[in-house]
């Protein structure tokens, strides 16, 4: 069930009208049944494994809750992020790992297993919520509903934002009704996610795909305006996602935080991970970073954490070496910025802010090639192509490079418009609110016309 | 454990959360409950917005997809011909019909409905649309079969393209899945919807392209724009009007062929046979059947290494059974199978596609097939294998 689909569309408007005629009693577990029915609409049989997860965990926090024992605690938390960590590596890793030592000449079978849908997303939150309690920053949920409502919340399930126990189960536990504020700022949250996904990430993807399955079809400059236009289409992808995931579990009264914030903004690499999948990088931060030593234990050391925590991060969105050397770009990047203090916040002038967007925004680029890059042979063709020097558009690719051009420059001309729809409220009145619903008729038309025939979001793959 | 924060103090300011976003809602508590007034202006925007598509699509005029009484009774046999983008590469409708009149000696008309990528649903959707166009006894219709085409795996197929009058019909196919379904239906009353394919590719693309092309010439002059030779490895060159029947490859063949058998390779394995796509094809034959109409249920050929690939897997198996079956219970005639000289690769453009050369000589064997009588033992040797 994409949220690009018409059945979503329906499933979502069940479940609105369902949870608001419901008893309060009768909401949560009626929430807890829609996202089970919203998972088993890809997998059911992997709803076992989710359940598997969650029933450990609860167990482990239950178990935390009674004990104040150093020793006892590390040993639960121990086995909860292990049971946690071995799901996530039999399922996502071991193919990877069996191929990767069979290329090193060691003749293991390769094992490989179907990848659970959103299994990075789901493990990480799971986790957090143990090791949050054996740090006793949350107490222990007594209810399992609130843990699995936490897990299985139907909008963030598939590709998040990774959400904090701490930020959405006491939300569960608070009960408002539907105001209009709260209706029409979800609203205007899952047009502008509409918008951004099938009127411009999935045109642009039709401009970055054939880039990346055959370069050596193209010019340098065809080869670099196709890596922008990945850039665009994954940030507009996946930020769509989370507007679209936000302004549904608003009808409900739950805020999810935001995960994007103008990242190709970003005057350095360590801005741009302040502004870019921001919920993954204070996960990262949080239960990585910090629990490695973070910046306590020296330059070196510090280096090294950097280095370690973006590497587990390229590998956390999939199991190939091209996701590595993405992530060992990014820290290679981030430790430099520290060497050199270019990560300190100071106060830029106009032209060397733009001048640092600039460079930044190609370093991001740079690393884009390894993350999309099918292989390696595939990114160093880009790499090398682009390095040709022939800065001209072929007449047979001038169309689709246009087109990139274009919906880039108007992804950034409708920037403010997007801005000013997140705070636009719709008058008490009835005429206000007949023109506005007239006003969403007409962008459901031209969803229906100018849409592209969608494909699935990049990030459900991780 | 909050020194750690105060030791980190650098990394969390690297990684600030970003709070006070603009779009956090300010909820007024007193305003009390908004469902009603929410649920109304939702059913009013989409009951709009499918009201003004419905509208709009009206005055779109699309492709006939039945053939006209008069073009029916001006012919003294008539076959309809349903497929898809091998059908039209591998059938020559016009050829055929001539085959067919000059060994009758009678006038036959041959009429082909097709679409790339359609698949039994849309064969089901022409058959409710041509039924009672036919003459019992006389008429005829040729339906693609492969287990392509009747791959449950390959879902949303250009599926809001289902004319109304037949949507319930096809949304009603027991085991389709619900996203079809659902499409099926609001194409069905958003003209728009249904017609989006055609709207964006022969209407807005060839204008945005064309537009664009002229500003391409004045983009030359700067050398920001340059015709260079093709780095393409081929290109094919199409038979006008003929989207499908490819008259001259350009270029590197191998590199077609190898790109081809590649997304081959990957597509055969997920072939998946034996759920609503042959129900639909089921349907659709007992359609004709049920009023005394002769159908033909064909399998074009396809290059000997595609066809060996797929014979391997369970998938044909199971489609090579469901079809004995059904052409053993409605009377339809299966040609599955054709001579070993048929999938003889230089035939075809790629793995599946008929060249032109290949067109018209499947069309006269086909042509010979229609004329022999069913059951009649000169037809075994292209009927299907066991």
């Amino acid at each position: 069930m994409l949220f690009t689909s018409i059945q979503w569309l329906v499933f979502l408007a069940i479940v609105f009208v369902g949870y608001h005629c419901l008893p309060t009693r009768a909401r949560q577990w009626f929430m807890l049944g829609a996202s089970l029915y919203f998972y088993s609409s890809w997998s059911a049989p992997f709803l076992l494994l989710i359940g598997g997860q969650l029933l450990i965990d609860w167990t482990c926090g239950y178990i935390l809750a009674r004990t104040d024992d150093p020793r006892q605690r590390k040993l639960v938390v121990t086995a909860s992020v292990a049971v946690n960590l071995a799901s996530l590596c039999v399922f996502k890793y071991l193919g990877f790992i069996t191929r990767s030592l069979n290329a090193v000449g060691m003749a293991i079978p390769v094992t490989e297993f179907e990848l659970p849908l959103a299994i990075s997303f789901y493990t990480f939150e799971s986790m957090s919520y143990t090791i949050d309690v054996y740090r006793y920053r949350i107490k222990p949920v007594r209810s399992p509903l609130h843990l699995a409502l936490f897990i299985t919340w139907f909008p963030h399930l598939i590709a998040g934002p990774i959400v904090r126990p701490s930020e959405l189960i006491p939300q569960f536990k608070v009960r408002p009704p539907i105001t209009s504020d709260r209706f029409f700022s979800g609203l205007n949250l899952m047009v502008i996610g509409y918008s951004k996904k099938l009127l411009f990430a999935d045109w642009l993807a039709r401009v970055a795909d054939p880039i990346f399955a055959r370069p050596e079809q193209f010019t340098s400059l065809e080869l670099l305006l196709g890596v922008y236009a990945y850039a665009f289409q994954i940030l507009l992808d996946f930020s769509a996602y989370t507007d679209i995931a936000r302004g549904a579990s608003r009808w409900f009264a739950i805020e999810l935080p935001e995960n994007f914030n103008d990242p190709y903004m970003a005057t350095s690499i360590t801005d741009f991970w302040r502004r870019w999948h921001m919920t993954l990088s204070h996960w990262l931060r949080d239960y990585l970073y910090i629990p490695l030593g973070g910046n306590r234990k020296g330059r070196g050391r510090t280096y090294f954490n950097l280095m370690v925590t973006m590497l587990l991060g390229g590998l956390w969105h999939g199991a190939s070496w091209t996701f590595v050397v993405w992530g060992a770009l990014h820290g290679l990047y981030l430790a430099v910025e520290r060497a050199i203090r270019l990560d300190s916040p100071e106060d830029l002038g106009s032209v060397h802010r733009w001048v640092r967007r600039i460079v930044t925004f190609q370093m991001v680029c740079l690393a884009w090639v390894f993350f999309r890059s099918p292989t390696f042979v595939i990114a160093w063709s880009l790499l090398k192509g682009m390095g040709r020097g022939e800065f001209f558009i072929s007449s047979e690719n001038l169309f689709p490079m246009t087109a990139g051009v274009v919906l880039i420059a108007m992804y950034w001309l409708c920037h403010p418009l997007s801005d000013a729809l997140r705070q636009f409220r719709p008058g008490p009145s009835l005429t206000w609110q007949a023109a506005y619903s007239v006003g969403l008729g007409f962008f459901l038309l031209m969803i229906m016309v100018l849409g592209a025939p969608s494909g699935t979001f990049i990030y459900f793959q991780f | 454990m909050e020194h750690l924060s105060i030791f980190n103090s650098d990394f969390n300011n690297m990684l600030a959360i970003t709070a006070n976003r603009s779009d956090r809602p300010e909820y007024a508590p007193c305003e009390g409950n908004f469902f009603p007034r929410a649920l109304l202006l939702l059913v009013f925007s989409v009951v709009f917005a499918l009201g003004m598509s419905h509208l709009v699509g009206r005055v779109y005029w699309p492709q006939p997809l039945s053939p006209a009484p008069e073009m029916v009774r001006g012919s003294e046999k008539f076959w309809l011909i349903f497929g898809n983008s091998r059908f039209e590469a591998g059938i020559n409708s016009d050829l055929l019909a001539a085959t067919l009149s000059q060994s009758l000696g009678v006038k036959v008309k041959a009429q082909m409905y097709s679409g790339g990528g359609w698949d039994s649903i849309h064969y089901y959707m022409l058959a409710l649309l041509s039924r009672d166009r036919l003459r019992s006894g006389r008429d005829g219709v040729i339906i693609e079969v492969s287990p392509f085409s009747l791959n449950d795996a390959e879902t949303d197929n250009r599926i809001n393209a289902v004319r109304p009058e037949v949507a319930l019909t096809l949304a009603d196919v027991p085991g389709e899945p619900i996203e079809d379904r659902l499409k099926i239906l609001v194409g069905a009353v958003g003209g728009l919807y249904r017609y989006r394919q055609q709207i964006q590719g022969l209407m807005l693309y060839p204008r945005l392209r064309g537009w664009l092309m002229r500003v391409g010439v004045q983009l030359e002059k700067t050398g920001l724009v340059k015709t260079v030779r093709s780095r393409i490895p081929f290109q094919l060159v199409f038979a006008p009007g003929r989207g499908f029947v490819v008259q001259d490859i350009l270029g590197d063949r191998a590199a077609l062929r190898a790109s081809d058998r590649q997304n081959l390779a990957k597509r055969i394995p997920s072939v998946r046979f034996g759920g609503y796509k042959f129900r639909a094809l089921e349907r659709a034959v007992r359609t004709f059947r049920s009023q005394g109409i002769d159908v033909y249920l064909v399998q074009t050929p396809t290059s000997h290494w595609s066809n060996t690939h797929l014979r391997r897997t369970v998938a044909d198996t199971s489609f090579r059974t469901a079809i004995a079956r059904l052409a053993k219970t409605t009377g339809a005639v299966p040609l599955i199978d054709w001579p070993s000289i048929y999938y003889d690769e230089q035939r075809f453009w790629d793995e599946t596609h008929m060249a032109a050369g290949a067109t018209d000589t499947f069309t006269s064997v086909l042509a010979k097939q229609l004329l022999t009588p069913a059951d009649s033992s000169e037809q075994t040797g292209l009927l299907l294998s066991p």
